[in-house]
């Protein structure tokens, strides 16, 4: 059985046009244009134990929605989610009892307490017993090096200290799925590598299964087995971050440098420049090796050096995101 | 269910525990609160002293008995300002989507809600309200027995248990209009006049209206007219047992009303 199971899931927020000035505002008491917008259209897919799922889209897409949805936080206008099996909309506090939510925007710890008398709350209201609180706390100070500020009021707390806090507060009760959205968000090379570190560690150790939104796509590329791309409110892609490279950018680019100027074809690559002694070949992973294609050109000219380059990731997303526009005005059109 | 309610308790406990801790990292504002409220209670109480030494009675009621009255009123209005005034946010919290984090855990939002901001500075509502309700008692001469301290028990937790309920009340209405607009202001205002005088200074329709409508009148009206001995009533229940009762309904309903609302909660796109 699926862990999550979501079907044609549909929220749409209400929003009352305001009208300007003061002749608006009177006319507003009245009468109100009010208008629908859909942050998510039609949403289903299914996610197994123990996987990690990029849920990824430009701003606006509708991530943060499907997140607050999962969780219990809102009620969908349609379309069902079961988590576990269970609907999070009519049994939100058995629900919840697995889920470990974060969101990177916004912290849920308290503003006033020191870290540690959080945790100690949560341990309460999660009724976690000690031994396991105990373990628990030791693993994630190990990852997470807690311990330095636990005893810090939140409020002065920096944006990574507080970021990794929430983390901690989230994985106390040791839930067996986890909801990241941006948790990565302000972090420095240094925090972002031990919460990833942590992700990976986590759904390793614990077979913890972890939906994971965010626009740094380094996140993506280490962490991620299956890729969700939405765009307004619908899932345009769906499958491994290969299979999306594989289909949006096919091409590799080799750059050979020879020892003297030389202009040397291929029929399965394109020569597209040479510049004096460099020349760059565009090809198709599938029709050719790179292995295959130098040393088939290095019969004919010696070779100095050689480079591979890969598309790169952003161009791909990037382009992944404009195909959805694309293909949404298509279908506006007919 | 034994269980459960230790475990909410417990909780309870907890998160009064952790919100009396981080107010007290401001005590100069307890002490201001105190002084501006002991100015505030002494004032009100001078005018009415004022009125009735000029009119003789207010509505059939003499001096004394309005003393002890305003008392029961004050210490009513201090205890719902330390158990339900972060109701006064609900508006707020439900645009701000402040909620989330409440939704978040396996336990009631409301519960968490109330709790979680349990309100120390109150008690410095409570201070002038015990003064002025020990010299109301000692002004009637409030013989101190079991009935009349039961009594008296009942009325506040009767009457806290309304103002919190229609607070909560309004503060729920937010989930509707999606505005700051808050009403809580307005009934904080008829609050007082209905509990503060004695029914009675009140037109007819308003009476039946306060009595059976909008049941503000079993705050203290009622209650106190009760236990004071006036005039005899037509049922047997003491009045203060029907405050407690009305309280409790009361409070229930606003509850119920939450949880309906809390299903049009959409927290804020952050
Ligand atoms: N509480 C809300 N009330 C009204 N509209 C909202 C609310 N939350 C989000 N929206 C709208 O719904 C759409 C989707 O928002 P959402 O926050 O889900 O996007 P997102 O994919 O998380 O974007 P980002 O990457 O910027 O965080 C947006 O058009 C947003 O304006
Ligand atoms: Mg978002």
């Amino acid at each position: 059985m699926n862990i999550i199971e979501v079907s044609h899931l549909v929220k749409e927020y209400k929003k009352v046009k305001k009208d300007k000035g003061l002749k608006g505002a009177v006319k507003n008491l009245f009468v109100q244009d009010v208008e629908y917008v859909r942050a998510v259209n039609d949403i289903s897919f299914e996610i197994e134990k123990g996987d990690i799922v990029a849920y990824i889209g430009p701003n606006g897409a509708g991530k943060s929605t499907t997140v607050k949805m999962l969780s219990g936080i809102m009620q969908p206008t349609s379309g069902e989610i079961l988590i576990n099996g269970i609907s999070p909309q009519k049994e939100r506090k058995r629900v919840v009892k697995n889920l470990g939510v974060v969101f990177g925007q916004r912290s849920q710890l308290n503003w006033n307490l020191r870290l540690g008398e959080t945790f100690d709350l949560l341990k309460r209201i999660y009724q976690i017993d000690d031994a396991l609180y105990e373990k628990n706390i030791e693993m994630l100070d190990e990852i997470f090096k807690i311990s330095e500020f636990i005893d810090t009021p939140v409020r002065q707390l920096s944006l990574g200290q507080r970021m990794r806090g929430d983390l901690v507060a989230a994985m106390l009760h040791s839930p067996e799925i986890l909801f990241l959205d941006e948790p990565t968000i302000g972090l420095d090379v240094e925090a972002k590598y031990s919460v990833r570190k942590f992700i990976k560690e986590i759904n390793e150790r614990s077979k913890t299964t972890i939906i994971l939104t965010t626009h740094d796509l380094g996140d993506v590329q280490e962490l991620c087995r299956r890729l969700i791309i939405i765009n307004d409110g619908k899932i345009i892609e769906d499958g491994s971050l290969d299979e999306l490279v594989d289909r949006i950018a096919p091409y590799r680019q080799l750059v050979i440098d020879f020892y003297r100027p030389a202009m040397i074809r291929h029929p399965k690559a394109e020569l597209v420049s040479v510049e004096e002694a460099r020349a760059v070949y565009k090809f198709r992973k599938d029709e050719i090796t790179a292995a295959q294609l130098i040393e088939d050109i290095s019969h004919t000219a010696p070779i100095k050096e050689v480079g591979l380059q890969e598309a790169k990731i952003d161009d791909i997303i990037r382009t992944a995101y404009q195909q959805g526009r694309g293909a949404e005005d298509s279908t506006a059109r007919q | 269910m034994w269980k459960k309610i230790k475990y909410y308790v417990s909780v309870a406990a907890a998160l009064t525990r952790l919100a009396i801790q981080s107010q007290m990292e401001y005590p100069f504002m307890l002490i201001g609160h105190v002084l501006a409220n002991c100015v505030q209670w002494v004032v009100g109480f001078a005018t009415i002293k004022f009125v009735v030494d000029s009119f003789g009675s207010l509505g059939g009621w003499g001096y004394e008995s309005m003393a002890f009255l305003y008392g029961m009123s004050v210490l009513s209005h201090g205890l719902v300002v330390v158990f339900f005034i972060q109701t006064w946010y609900m508006p707020y919290c439900v645009i701000e989507g402040e909620y989330d984090m409440f939704l978040l855990r396996p336990m009631g939002v409301l519960f968490q809600f109330l709790f979680e901001d349990f309100n120390l500075i109150g008690i410095t509502d409570m201070i002038p309200g015990l003064m002025v309700f020990f010299y109301g008692c000692a002004k009637v001469h409030l013989t101190v027995n079991f009935a009349n301290t039961a009594m008296i028990l009942f009325t506040l937790t009767g009457a806290t248990l309304i103002r919190g309920a229609v607070w909560i009340f309004c503060g729920s209405l937010s989930f509707w209009t999606k505005s700051t607009a808050n009403f809580t202001d307005m009934v904080g205002e008829l609050f007082e006049r209905v509990s503060m005088y004695p029914l009675t200074i009140y037109p007819k329709w308003t009476q039946v209206l306060f009595t059976f409508f909008l049941p503000l009148a079993w705050i203290t009206f009622y209650p106190v007219k009760d236990i004071l001995g006036m005039e005899g009533s037509v049922i047997p229940v003491p009045m203060a047992v029907i405050s407690l009762g009305v309280g409790v309904v009361m409070f229930a309903l606003s509850c119920g009303l939450f949880r309906v609302g809390m299903y049009r909660y959409e927290s804020a796109g952050s």
